[in-house]
């Protein structure tokens, strides 16, 4: 490979394959994808409104909803059945009915929380980056997320990790799906904020729900403080770490540059095998310290890498990590 | 293993131009990342921004190693050498003159040769089946009668071999011997069967095979002519003769001399020479005396050396034609050279008129030039050189230092108020050039030498000139061979007469055909007279039958003379040398092998690398 250097990398530029374009950009580091997918698998949305989110929720104010509450209610006992999905009391499934049609129906009639379910989308230049795409992933993932929100009857808002970003107010309904869509896909790049602020400027206003943040992680401040004020402020936050295969096992070797970016802070590297165990356990210490921190504050952590499919990340990931049901 | 191209080694020097690329950093190639948190501080700041790094163990670089190496290694051919199986005898047999000594036996009887022979026979009858010999003979000419043959062929060869009357070139024998050595036809042994009785030669090298000296002869002595040389005085007085003869034996000897002219005796004398002595004869030559002998009657052990002969100068002169309209100016400055006479002929009278060994055209040329030796002078358009114009009052621009034509011509004084242009023939070479073209030229085409003078004499300064007679007597020397004055020692080439059509040459040994356009002879190898004749006697004599002498073709004028001697000191000297002259020339070296070339397999481990080191290239990419 040296003598390929020294022959001036002559070889180079025709050799370095589609994928290796494509998951680090051209030389000005301008993502090579820019499409921005939508959830246009009708089997997909039909799936996901058979799906329901299952989180501790906090308590909204006013509105009945869709989702078991830890309040009492003066409510009839019986209002109206609806299909059972794991995570329902089992105590109020009809039997009787079971015994006749053989599908098990829940029983509505006690008072229902609503859920309001905020979509943080962190749009920051570190999340354009990767292929597929963080950002783009963190767009399709919120719409899906909402999507099945919006079907459950669920208030949902969303914004962005930027504390000049206009929020998206609270939506009900699904056919209001499309204009969150439609937010989601506007929603520019941003230069990096700190954690904290973009979550301070959010939640003023706001109504206290689930906050799911969609983020890499590289925040230029801390992310204890950031999660701390949504707990403060009454929000059950969620952490979906989106990783794109690049960051979790680079296929670099060789005397590079590595520019940042965010910040266009540039780093000289000689990668080697070794070199790259390093970060490695770097990475691995860095997301396990994220971890431990949700853990001891009960805050839902997931680490997804944006190589699963969209459909298994949700159906798959999500499910068995018990953030929906 | 030998290696037959070492200079390919030099490829070697990629190693380190490969490590260097390896240690050197290149510019390095810039990489954009979401982010450089979890890159930064990995490795040591300093370490990482310095510009060279110590090589790392990397299977591309063994592999590019490895492949400079062998593809090195494959351009050098080396070659394995593999102990070959029998031996293999390589006799020299040293036949120079000083091997006639007749004290070859220890009981003083035959000659050295004949014992030399008789040790070979000794050699050859000790070889077994499978075993080979080389049989080499030291003649003037060293040549191989044998090579790497049987025992039969090869003991026929030393049979057949004779001993010659001329120095032996023993240094070329050796090195035939040596590379007869290197043939793969078993573990070789080099016998050098000699009395010693030449300079030490120098070998470039040493002999890849033990070599072992075996000396000939037990006794000393000899008197030898070892000078005999004529000499016509400036003044044209009768010829001087001086002779030296000399005592190489241990013990003081009493030898008489006899002095013949053409055969009768002109003067005896009695020489007394102690052991190393030598005493100079000088005498004059009555007029028209053609040759003079000096003969000792010594019963010494060398007889070659007993008897000189030389031709004498000025016996005949020298003829010139001279064809030419207005002949005078150039005749007189011929006829003013010793010993040169000259006939004349007009142009018209040219085609029937009978020419000399040497011809002289002066503002004439015919369009085929004659079967002699030719001066053209001021040549004019339509003869056998293509003139293609002409330059008028021009100066010498440059002129070959080294020709013989400008011995002792300065011709930086020469002004040419006409030049003759010439197109040179591809045999000719210019002598002295012009701004205008050649103005000297000289060559040999077809066996005819040649000198050409591009400008007429009378429209320059140059017979004004005392250049001009000594370029005149100079362009004689080179090209009227005449008669070979003097002895011409033995083993010594010979310049021919114009050769156009063949010539042969009849000698001691027999008559010998000469090609045509030959210049001179070489087989001078016997001592005593040689004639040269025309082509026409060569039906009469040939190579092949030596002795078929062309003294029945005398209908053949004989265009040249000479007489062949010894005349060699370290000949003469036949005290017999114990130690070998050749030892710090010929060492012993290793054991002869069959070599077996390994190229190939390094070339095919080169390319095989090459194709891992690219597809593991690739892989990685």
């Amino acid at each position: 490979v040296r003598l390929r250097e020294a022959a001036g990398l002559l070889r180079e530029a025709p050799r370095r394959s589609a994928a290796w374009r494509a998951a680090f950009g051209t030389r000005d580091g301008t993502a090579a994808t820019s499409g921005r997918a939508r959830l246009t698998d009708e089997a997909f949305l039909r799936r996901l409104e058979r799906l329901a989110l299952a989180l501790q929720r906090p308590p909204t104010a006013g509105l009945t909803g869709d989702h078991r509450s830890r309040r009492k209610t003066d409510a009839p006992e019986f209002a109206d059945y609806r299909t059972y999905t794991p995570g329902d009391d089992f105590r109020r499934i009809d039997w009787k009915a079971y015994g006749r049609l053989g599908t098990l129906y829940y029983r509505l009639g006690e008072a229902q929380d609503d859920l309001a379910l905020h979509l943080l989308v962190d749009t920051s230049q570190s999340m354009d980056w990767g292929v597929p795409n963080k950002l783009e992933y963190a767009r399709q993932l919120a719409a899906a997320l909402g999507y099945l929100s919006l079907a459950r009857l669920d208030a949902v808002a969303a914004g962005a990790l930027y504390p000049d970003a206009a929020p998206l107010p609270l939506l009900r309904g699904k056919t209001r799906a499309g204009r969150l869509f439609a937010y989601l896909d506007a929603l520019p790049t941003s230069a990096p904020a700190p954690l904290l602020e973009s979550v301070r400027t959010y939640r003023r206003g706001a109504t206290r729900g689930v906050a799911v943040l969609l983020t890499d992680g590289f925040f230029p401040d801390e992310h204890a403080a950031g999660l701390g004020e949504l707990l403060q402020a009454g929000f059950q936050p969620v952490l979906l770490h989106l990783l794109s295969p690049q960051e979790l096992d680079p296929d670099l070797d060789g005397d590079l540059e590595l520019v940042d970016r965010e910040s266009g802070e540039t780093i000289p590297a000689s990668l080697t095998p070794e070199t790259l165990a390093r970060y490695q356990e770097r990475l691995r210490a860095w997301c396990g310290e994220l971890e431990r921190y949700c853990a001891a504050r009960r805050i839902p952590y997931v680490r997804l890498s944006t190589a699963i499919p969209l459909e298994e990340a949700v159906l798959g990931e999500l499910r068995r990590r018990r953030l929906v049901a | 293993m030998t290696l037959e191209y070492p200079g390919a080694l030099w490829w070697l020097l990629l190693v380190p131009v490969i490590l260097l690329l390896y240690i050197l950093r290149t510019q390095r190639r810039r990489i954009p990342v979401a982010s450089v948190r979890l890159w930064r501080g990995l490795e040591e700041e300093l370490e990482a921004r310095r510009n060279w790094r110590p090589p790392r163990p990397s299977w591309l670089l063994a592999l590019q190693l490895a492949f400079v190496v062998a593809g090195a290694l494959a351009l050098a051919g080396p070659r394995l050498l593999r102990p070959a199986e029998g031996n293999h005898l390589v006799l020299v047999l040293d036949a120079s003159a000083s091997m006639g000594a007749t004290d070859g036996a220890p009981s003083g009887e035959g000659s050295r040769f004949a014992e030399a022979q008789r040790q070979a026979r000794e050699r050859l009858a000790r070889l077994g089946s499978g075993d080979h010999a080389t049989v080499i003979r030291a003649g003037a000419e060293a040549r191989a009668l044998a090579l790497a043959a049987p025992q039969a062929v090869a003991r026929a060869a030393v049979d057949g071999a004779t001993v010659g009357e001329a120095p032996g070139d023993l240094r070329t024998a050796l090195l035939l011997a040596g590379a007869a050595a290197e043939a793969p036809a078993g573990s070789a042994q080099v016998v050098v069967l000699s009395d010693g009785a030449y300079p030490a030669p120098a070998l470039p090298g040493e002999l890849t095979a033990p070599v072992e000296y075996v000396p000939i002869g037990t006794r000393d002595a000899n008197v030898a002519v070892t000078a005999l040389a004529l000499r016509r005085p400036p003044n044209g007085g009768p010829v001087a003769g001086f002779a030296r003869v000399a005592n190489f034996g241990s013990a003081r000897t009493e030898v008489p001399a006899r002095l013949l002219a053409d055969g009768l005796p002109l003067e005896n004398r009695r020489l007394d020479l102690g052991s190393g002595a030598s005493e100079e004869l000088t005498f004059t030559l009555p007029p028209g005396t053609r040759a003079v002998a000096l003969q000792l009657d010594a019963a010494d052990l060398l007889a070659a050396d007993n008897r000189a002969e030389a031709r004498a100068p000025g016996t005949s002169d020298r003829v010139i034609s001279l064809v030419a309209a207005q002949p005078d100016a150039l005749a007189r400055a011929l006829r003013a050279l010793p010993g040169v006479r000259v006939t004349t002929a007009a142009p018209d009278d040219y085609a029937s008129a009978a020419l000399a060994p040497l011809v002289v055209f002066d503002s004439y040329l015919p369009r085929l030039l004659p079967a002699a030796d030719v001066i053209v002078v001021n040549p004019p358009a339509g003869g056998a050189l293509d003139v293609v114009g002409e330059a008028r009052n021009l100066g010498v621009q440059g002129y070959d230092q080294a020709s013989p034509l400008l011995d002792a011509v300065d011709p930086a004084a020469l002004q040419f108020g006409r030049l003759v242009q010439l197109r040179a023939p591809s045999w000719a070479t210019p002598v002295v050039w012009t701004t205008g073209g050649p103005a000297i030229l000289e060559g040999v085409a077809d066996g005819r030498r040649v000198v050409i003078l591009a400008f007429d004499p009378r429209a320059s300064n140059f017979p004004r000139l005392r250049a001009f007679p000594l370029l005149l007597a100079n362009a004689l020397d080179r090209l009227g061979w005449g008669e070979r004055e003097g002895a011409v020692p033995a083993g010594q080439p010979v310049r021919l007469p114009p050769n156009v059509a063949g010539q042969v040459v009849e000698g001691p040994a027999g008559a010998q055909s000469v090609p045509p356009g030959a210049v001179a002879y070489a087989d001078t190898e016997r001592a005593g007279r040689y004639t040269v004749r025309g082509a026409g006697s060569a039906a009469a004599a040939s190579p092949s039958a030596p002795g078929a002498s062309g003294r029945g073709s005398d209908t053949n004028p004989v265009l040249a003379e000479f007489r062949v001697g010894l005349l060699a000191p370290a000949e003469s000297d036949v005290r017999p040398r114990v130690q070998a002259p050749l030892a710090a020339a010929a060492a012993p070296g290793g054991m002869p092998a069959e070599p077996f070339a390994l190229a190939g397999l390094f070339l095919v481990g080169a390319l095989a690398l090459s194709t891992t080191e690219w597809w593991w290239w690739s892989k990685g990419n």
